[in-house]
């Protein structure tokens, strides 16, 4: 894919998570879109990409959502960076088209709550831990259950 | 130099990430500027422009909840009305006698929530009319069972309404019964919680909470919740009030943005001016007499 098509396709997917949070939220979480997509970054383009890609993907979200501006920049930047460690240029269909690909959306969530909950709790009364745990572990797990869809919309293609 | 360019490719991955972390750090650091704020303004266009066209798609689960409050609502008003007129009499004549001017009524600006925004518990509403229909930044937005936000940012045609459920947002309340004054914010979960209310106060659950007259941004006496609980706060003179909103931000289709009255801001603006005279006033006599 080229990287002008990956970059319409981040663009839609954010548009997306703003416009549809809504409707998509369940019991106080949603599933994040951008990071399902930053796991595909990660498997099939490394660690450089990865973590630029996070944060471009990170800053539309910060400028669509009205959140605070670098938050999710930072966040998802940092999972790309952490994640890219894992990168295998052999392994790229293979892991897409199995549960490593849920492996890395459930870990690329993990760290982008850590760090985006790090910030969003910060001199506000809030508690990291507790927050992290309820709010993030519930996200994290919504985010890896749609995952499963472009999981299995790549098992069907043919691998060569 | 093609030393350092071979020492750059060598370690790319650092110096991008290093790159990327300051920029991100530089981006928070200006998230309340006012170039950032004319950024939202754009974007919050863009988003309820996009919202609005398919705000007209009904959620019966929605509609069905806010019908069932909304009669619910009726009755009770119902009732209430009848107290308050009486009640309303006995004031103004009260007032009158007290020589106290009559308080001005709120003018309300019916909206239509177009959009709801929830990314990262930021929880956002965006709303059918902006600047154009005189709304502006930090004005109160209510529905009819009480305060649900602040208004975060304006377009000309939308604006960006902060809920409450927000890390960000701390109302100036006072329990309706006993004028008992406390801050409110949200610390996650289902409820909001009023902070440094000491413990010698008389407080009870089912308490209405009301927002004080302290409070910049919104008008006072705007209802907000009921009290649902209250607990000690361990080695503290004060207690942690537990507080159910009267209206949730997410199961109402409609609402009203209160217009800031000019003419009770000026008034509210000249007695702060007069009060800060007058302690002026003090100050200066109290030194000269401490120099004499």
């Amino acid at each position: 894919m080229s990287y002008l098509l990956e970059s319409v396709i981040a663009l839609i997917i954010v548009i997306v998570q703003v416009l549809a949070s809504h409707f998509l939220s369940f019991g106080g979480a949603m599933p994040d879109l951008a990071v399902i997509f930053l796991a595909f970054i990660i498997v099939s383009r490394g660690q450089l990409v990865a973590e630029i890609g996070g944060f471009l993907l990170g800053f539309a979200l910060d400028i669509l959502s009205s959140g605070t501006l670098g938050a999710h920049a930072l966040s998802l930047t940092l999972a790309g960076f952490l994640l890219g460690y894992f990168f295998d240029e052999e392994l790229v269909k293979q892991r897409l088209r199995n549960w490593p690909f849920l492996l890395f959306v459930f870990a690329a969530s993990v760290i982008a709550n850590l760090v985006y909950y790090f910030f969003f709790t910060a001199g506000s009364g809030l508690s990291f831990t507790a927050y992290a745990m309820s709010r993030g572990g519930l996200t994290s797990l919504y985010t890896v259950i749609v995952a499963i869809i472009p999981m299995y919309y790549w098992s069907r293609q043919t691998l060569y | 130099m093609r030393r350092l360019l071979n020492l750059f490719i060598l370690f790319k991955e650092y110096v991008v990430l290093t790159l990327l972390v300051f920029l991100s750090f530089f981006f928070m650091a200006l998230s309340r500027s006012t170039e950032v704020q004319s950024l939202r303004a754009v974007t919050t266009i863009l988003v309820g422009s996009l919202q609005s066209l398919y705000a007209w798609i009904p959620n019966p689960f929605v509609l069905s909840v806010e019908n069932e409050e909304l009669r619910k609502h009726n009755i009770l008003l119902l009732s209430e009305l009848a107290q308050l007129r009486r009640a309303k009499g006995e004031n103004d004549e009260l007032r009158r006698l007290l020589a106290i001017k009559p308080r001005q009524g709120w003018k309300l600006l019916a909206a239509e929530i177009v959009g709801k925004t929830s990314i990262g518990d930021r929880n956002m509403l965006t709303l059918s009319a902006g600047e154009q229909s005189g709304i502006k930044k930090g004005m109160a937005v209510m529905t009819d069972g009480g305060l649900i936000g602040r208004v975060f940012s304006t377009s000309g045609g939308f604006s960006l309404v902060e809920g409450l459920f927000n890390r960000d947002m701390r109302v100036a309340v006072k329990i309706a019964r006993t004028r008992v004054d406390g801050i409110l914010g949200w610390e996650g979960g289902d409820e909001l919680v009023v902070r440094n209310v000491p413990k010698a106060l008389d407080v009870k659950e089912g308490d209405l909470v009301v927002t004080s007259e302290y409070s910049t941004f919104f008008p006072s006496e705007v209802p907000v919740g009921i009290i649902l609980k209250q607990e000690p706060e361990p080695n503290t003179l004060f207690r942690k009030i537990y507080v159910m909103p009267s209206a949730h931000p997410f199961r109402v289709e409609h609402c009203y943005v209160i217009l800031k009255d000019e003419e009770l801001e000026k008034e509210k603006a000249s007695l702060e001016t007069k009060a800060s005279d007058e302690l002026n006033k003090k100050n200066t006599i109290g030194n000269l007499k401490k120099k004499k």
